[in-house]
């Protein structure tokens, strides 16, 4: 009997190095979802509802802020994408004083968030902001940057795409640096043009980077909280709400602790499809791609 | 069948029994406080003075009781409301709670504080006789006390003194009229056309801020956000229209900062200190601690101008409270009896709450003065929102709404009202 307890165990031993990482997931993650389900489909009495849900379609804050959202994602996703893309193929071109350029541009990814916004919320200041005293100087107007509904979002778009397009850089630049030089050499010898090469050889070779990196890029995107709270709270007129910050202002600032795991579950289920969508999307095309 | 004998032995020893209960409750009311063990302690530091009292009132209580430990926990301001309210609805809060006084009432209404009346007594204090009684309005239940104040502010305007005098302004504003002439009078421009100082400043973002401001503004134009048995939101009225107006009119008129819809007050208040605006609507220890200490220009103080006279300001200031949950409560109300004591409350930097301490000589001078007649005769409690931080939103996002032009007055206003109307509805629900 002994024997073969201990001949089982040994068998299945693998298990036990799953064992830290599920307890610490279970604590971490598994447990604050399940509560927060929990919490989702209960009123502060403590009685079971499903009111939460129901209230909070047809709260029109928390679509205005599901639709920021939207807009958020697909302007910082693309902007970083783009500026990191364009800054890894300068770092790449193995030029006199790369590796410092290199090092400076991580500057702006190791400074904390909040610290980033302070700044840019003084430099964007109407009144006694360096970049609209630098555009009145030059051009002899000015630009209220954070007290247009329609424009504000964008604003905070470009310290976002700042902060974190030397995290995307570096991701690309392990990418480019994967792609062996025989590869360039041959495609030179066949003749082919600098655009050829970059459609034909470096982004299929770079797709699952980019595709890595995208994902990451949506979903940190879409969680982004600091920027509006510190810089905007928000406004004007609710124009940078987030869901983050809606869920925040409902959830924690309001009291409303159920309410608010109402609106985190259903953001959660959105995020999670987005997911889903683009693993299964990309994955089509990334075979494609070879 | 009881014999008369054994009847009158049980009645006797019931008597002995209920005389004995008696006398201990009293006892146990009337001894002085059994202060051991640790005491911890949530507040704020949100300014110098603060963290200088709440250490000065660590090292008396250590000091006084050998073997007791205080220990202070300094909660950023922002996150202060939520986190004491997380803490004390899972039981695990601390022993002494320092709070801002919109807090306390919906901390009440949900069972999360420990009533205070016995505890200071056996601490030795009166709170309905040296405190104004008023102070505990929105902390009560009868005459079950929730908390004892701390300190109490009414906001008022402060100008620079300089500035008035280079207009030929001789004295303060005191209605909206005056404001506003002033305010345009007060507005400079260089020879480009670019604003050198605003007239007046006022806070176009921070739901707080706002509502400090934006509120009593309504009131003095005859209104107010809901009934007073907060039933019915009443927003949505001319009072509400005419505030709002008045409100937007030194933006709209450039008098106002062209970074309103990014300045809270703190962003105004430093616009003021550093000669940038000439008027604005700020509490004494801001002003106190950022331009008289020191010593930048002279500030003066006048009463909240209002429509046609003074306004009415929303009382602000701290209470100090202790969770249902605390685990020291007699340490707690130790504490709070130091640092909100004569000796505590003269080591403020905001208003103090105590009578006695108030009516001293430095609280009346020129500058505490309108601040303490503020105080006095001219302030009163917000209506008590459950969800405040909900209901201080619904007031940002109007505002703004008219600022931006992304909405009418009348439209803006209406949605607030909405608003408003849901958040008292879902307040009585429950």
């Amino acid at each position: 009997m002994y024997a073969r307890i201990k001949r089982t165990l040994c068998r299945e031993r693998i298990i036990y190095y799953f064992i830290p990482a599920i307890i610490v997931l279970g604590t971490l993650a598994l447990y604050p979802l399940i509560n927060n389900l929990w919490l989702s489909v209960h009123v502060k009495s403590g009685q079971w509802s499903i009111g939460n849900y129901t209230r909070l379609f047809g709260d029109k804050w928390f679509w205005n802020a599901m639709l920021i959202t939207g807009k958020w994602m697909l302007v910082t996703v693309a902007g970083e994408l783009l500026v990191g893309l364009l800054l890894a193929n300068l770092i790449n071109l193995k030029m006199r004083g790369t590796k410092l350029f290199r090092t400076v541009l991580m500057i702006p990814w190791m400074t904390p968030m909040i610290a980033v916004c302070t700044v840019w919320a003084w430099m964007y200041n109407g009144d006694f902001g360096i970049l609209n005293y630098g555009i009145n100087k030059l051009l002899g107007t000015d630009i209220l940057f954070l007290s247009s509904p329609s424009t504000a979002i964008l604003w905070l778009a470009v310290v976002y795409i700042w902060k974190r397009s030397s995290f995307v850089m570096l991701m690309y630049l392990s990418g480019l640096q994967g792609i062996s030089e025989d590869i360039y050499d041959a495609c030179k010898i066949d003749g082919a043009s600098w655009r050829t090469q970059l459609f034909k050889v470096t982004l299929p070779l770079m797709f699952p980077v980019i595709r890595s990196v995208l994902l990451i890029s949506i979903i940190t995107a879409m969680n982004q909280f600091t920027i509006a709270y510190s810089i905007t709270r928000g406004g004007p007129s609710r124009s940078t709400e987030l869901m983050q910050m809606y869920i925040y202002n409902t959830g924690i600032a309001g009291f409303q602790y159920n309410y608010g795991a109402a609106a985190s579950t259903i953001f959660l289920a959105v995020v999670l499809c987005l997911a889903v969508v683009y693993i299964f999307a990309t994955e089509k095309a990334e075979e494609d791609a070879f | 069948m009881l014999s008369a004998k054994k009847l009158w032995s049980m009645l006797l020893c019931l008597t002995m029994l209920c005389a004995m209960v008696t006398v201990g409750a009293s006892a146990a009311a009337s001894e002085p406080l059994k202060v051991q063990g640790e005491i911890v302690v949530w507040y704020s530091g949100a300014s110098e003075s603060r963290v200088d009292l709440y250490e000065w009132a660590k090292a008396v209580i250590e000091k006084t009781y050998p073997g007791t430990t205080v220990t202070l926990e300094v909660i950023p301001m922002a996150e202060l409301a939520s986190r004491q309210m997380t803490a004390c609805q899972s039981g695990m809060g601390p022993d002494v709670m320092s709070q801002p006084i919109a807090a306390t009432n919906g901390f009440m209404k949900l069972g999360l504080l420990e009533p205070v009346n016995e505890l200071m007594a056996r601490a030795g204090r009166d709170l309905l006789g040296e405190f104004n009684p008023d102070f505990f309005a929105l902390m009560r239940d009868g005459d079950t006390l929730y908390g004892v104040p701390q300190s109490r502010t009414a906001l008022a305007l402060v100008y620079n003194k300089a500035m008035l005098e280079a207009a030929g302004l001789t004295e303060a504003p005191k209605t909206w009229a005056d404001v506003q002439a002033y305010a345009e009078k007060l507005t400079q421009k260089d020879a480009a056309g670019n604003v050198t100082v605003y007239g007046f400043a006022l806070p176009g973002t921070s739901g707080s801020h706002i509502w400090y401001r934006l509120i009593p503004e309504i009131w003095g134009a005859g209104g107010d956000i809901c009934d007073a048995e907060m039933k019915t939101a009443t927003l949505d009225s001319e009072a509400t229209r005419k505030a709002l107006e008045y409100y937007c009119s030194f933006y709209q008129n450039g008098w106002a900062p062209r970074s309103m819809l990014e300045n809270d007050q703190t962003a105004c208040s430093q616009m003021f200190a550093s000669g940038a605006v000439a008027m604005t609507i700020e509490n004494v220890s801001w002003i106190r601690n950022n331009i008289l200490k020191d010593n930048l220009f002279e500030v003066g103080v006048a009463l909240y101008p209002g429509m046609s006279g003074t306004n009415t300001a929303g009382l602000g200031g701290w209470n100090a409270c202790i969770p249902a949950s605390a685990k020291n409560k007699e340490g707690a109300a130790a504490f709070i009896n130091l640092v909100t004591g004569k000796e505590g409350m003269e080591k403020q930097l905001l208003m103090p709450a105590l009578t006695e301490v108030l009516a001293a000589g430095d609280w009346t001078d020129s500058f505490y003065g309108p601040y303490s007649t503020m105080l006095a005769d001219h302030s009163r409690d917000f209506p008590a929102f459950e969800n405040a931080a909900a209901a201080q939103n619904v007031i940002m996002n109007m505002v703004q709404s008219v600022l931006t032009g992304s909405a009418t007055m009348d439209d803006a206003i209406a949605g607030a009202n909405a608003e408003i109307q849901a958040l008292l509805d879902e307040q009585n629900a429950e």
